[in-house]
């Protein structure tokens, strides 16, 4: 994702994030910048970024807010076959919010965003969509039950429309915040009970095309300060499978192979990654093994990752990964 | 991270009824011509990142009438502007020896931030849009001092209660003692989600529905600023919602008229209704060195009293 300092809006940033020097154990695949310094204003060269290796540009948490841009993205990404992924926000409406509007922010005196400031720019972002044979929209983290619809209607009418859901937003709800706990804390917010459970239809029906963490980590400093002040996003790496494997499968009986797709073969079509997420012959040794009986509790102190901003620290899961193979490496074993 | 220190006062919604009984019991033992020194020596805290007039010196008269020495920091001309975060602030404060914070804040959660990390107790004194638990203790201190007791008290909250901490506090303090309680404001200054805070709220968009009849009303500061940009002008404000005299009418004869103050006389209500004699603005101001003087004992002693 492009929400970098600087922001990687040119084809020499995108090859260097692949430059084999700097070690990724993981396959990078890079998402550009969807305006220059995702300002929202002039396109970048959506050409020379899928050549250098993009597999997708976006906006991210500055979401493409004007019509006639996101119009002519769509455009060229139809052209060019090349997805335009957004986050979408009108944050004309969410200015000063720091979770979903509803009985619990109004009970923490918090501001809150409406889900109409999503649904909003996912039922334009859609009828865009549609005036371009062949373009294709991606609706990053979608919350909210209204903009499953709008993703619904596009899907009926073949327009090429794919969204991702992340494992917090199916799990959590508004309510779940207490006492202004900042692990909590992210954007898209934690929505209504009646978005999470819209949310679960959708995972388990094929509305939705992937799971995706929305990973994001941030130093204490950004954390442990007043919830208005604190930084959106929480990290969600370690947490993925077993979360899915407990509230999908476990709790809501989603086939495991239903879940295997949503992390594999389902984002592997969004981006259009041949190769990638199936074991068919020929295809890229790229394996996760894992126990889906496996029953564990995530300690966010013990997580590996340098950032402790997630809401399951103590929670039992069910469902470990024990390795990952990359490329035919093994790029991680559990303890 | 830890649970706050006994003593502390972050918000009404958690508080146990007799904790609330407890602590206006205590007040009513206060005096503060006959100061008591029972918190000699101590070091009370006032941590100030808003502009307060009453809150403050209530929180310092109360302090002082207790033996209490106190400090006031407030957010400009100190190290807050200079960009120290909260709990640095509040770590420094701690290792100046203080006892006990008492803090302002315009973000809600504030106080519960601190209190989280500090082994001292922490009173809010308002945070943001939140709570202002002293205020609703203070004002059921004053209603009791007319009424004989809460339950069934007929009470009609009016104005700007979705931006007020005030309002949020009363609706959780009256709610745990059974008053029946009826919301009215414009639908900007009063989403239908209100009604989810407590149990049995009623809303209206009528003024003279929820005064009919009302034991306590209970008036809220309007900013004209933020009338601003809602489909309610400030003229549609006043002649639908202000409280004028022949409104007060409607209320039972012996009802009083409550506001946390600062008013603005010819906003939320009529000059005339703020001098008289059911009006008992002053008496609420009053009030709030007794409570506030039982909040501080609290925190001192752990308990109530």
């Amino acid at each position: 994702m492009p929400n970098t300092q600087p922001v990687v809006d040119s084809p020499d940033w995108v090859a260097w994030l692949q430059k084999p020097e700097r070690g990724a154990v993981v396959n990078v695949f890079p998402v550009a910048a969807a305006t220059k310094a995702s300002k929202g204003a002039v396109l970048t060269d959506y050409r020379a970024l899928q050549r250098a290796g993009a597999v997708a540009v976006t906006d991210d948490g500055k979401p493409i807010l004007g019509d006639d841009i996101m119009r002519d993205a769509l455009r060229l990404g139809a052209e060019l076959s090349f997805p335009i992924i957004q986050h979408a926000e009108d944050t004309r409406a969410t200015e000063h919010c720091s979770m979903n509007e509803g009985a619990t922010s109004f009970r923490l005196g918090l501001r809150g965003m409406k889900a109409s400031a999503e649904a909003s720019i996912v039922e334009r972002d859609v009828s865009l969509a549609q005036q371009f044979n062949g373009a294709r929209l991606h609706v990053a983290h979608l919350s909210t039950s209204d903009a499953l619809k709008a993703v619904r209607r596009a899907k009926r009418n073949k327009t090429r429309v794919t969204c991702e859901v992340t494992p917090h937003h199916f799990a959590l709800s508004d309510s779940d915040i207490t006492g202004y706990d900042t692990n909590f804390k992210m954007n898209p917010p934690l929505r209504s009970a009646s978005d999470r459970e819209a949310l679960l239809v959708a995972l388990a029906d094929g509305t939705v095309d992937a799971i995706a963490t929305d990973h994001a980590p941030h130093a204490s400093h950004e954390k442990e300060v007043e919830f208005e002040r604190a930084a959106f996003g929480v990290t969600g790496l370690e947490t993925a499978l077993g979360i899915a494997i407990s509230k999908l499968h476990r709790e809501q009986r989603v086939p495991l192979s239903r879940i295997i797709e949503l992390f594999t073969a389902g984002p592997a079509r969004v981006l259009d990654l041949r190769g990638r997420g199936t074991l068919v012959r020929g295809s890229h040794a790229d394996v996760t093994i894992f126990d889906p009986k496996k029953r564990w509790t995530f300690e966010a102190a013990r997580s590996r990752s340098k950032s402790r901003n997630t809401p399951f620290d103590g929670w039992q899961l069910t469902g470990k990964a024990i390795a990952t193979i990359v490329g035919g490496r093994i790029a991680f074993r559990a303890d | 991270m830890r649970n706050a220190a006994r003593g502390s006062l972050l918000d009404i919604e958690h508080l146990k009824a007799e904790e609330i009984v407890g602590l206006l019991n205590s007040a009513r033992r206060m005096n503060p011509q006959k100061p008591r020194p029972i918190l000699k020596g101590a070091r009370v805290l006032l941590l100030f990142y808003e502009p307060s007039t009453r809150t403050r010196s209530s929180f310092e008269i109360a302090a002082k009438s207790l033996g209490a020495m106190t400090t006031l920091v407030q957010a400009s001309g100190s190290s807050i502007e200079k960009g120290e975060s909260l709990l640095d602030t509040s770590y420094t404060l701690r290792s100046l020896g203080a006892d006990v914070i008492v803090a302002r804040h315009p973000n809600a959660g504030a106080p519960a931030l601190m209190a989280r990390h500090l082994d001292i107790p922490v009173i809010n004194a308002g945070d943001g849009m939140h709570e202002h638990p002293s205020q609703a203790l203070l004002d059921a201190y004053t209603i009791l001092r007319h009424k004989r007791n809460l339950k069934n008290l007929q009470v009609a909250i009016i104005g700007d209660i979705y931006h007020s901490r005030v309002a949020r506090s009363a609706i959780h303090l009256l709610s745990k003692f059974g008053s029946r309680i009826t919301l009215c404001g414009p639908a900007e200054f009063l989403p239908e989600v209100a009604m989810t805070l407590a149990p049995d709220l009623h809303i209206t968009r009528t003024v003279e529905d929820a005064i009919r009849g009302a034991d306590v009303i209970m008036l809220l500061r309007v900013q004209k600023e933020r009338l601003a940009g809602m489909k309610t002008s400030l003229p549609d404000y006043v002649s639908r919602y202000q409280i004028t005299a022949s409104r007060l009418k409607l209320a039972k004869k012996d009802a009083i008229l409550m506001h946390p103050g600062p008013i603005i006389r010819g906003l939320e209500l009529a000059g005339e209704v703020a001098d008289s004699p059911q009006s008992v603005i002053l008496e609420e101001v009053r009030n709030g060195v007794p409570v506030r003087m039982a909040i501080l004992a609290r925190a001192f002693t752990g308990r109530a009293g």
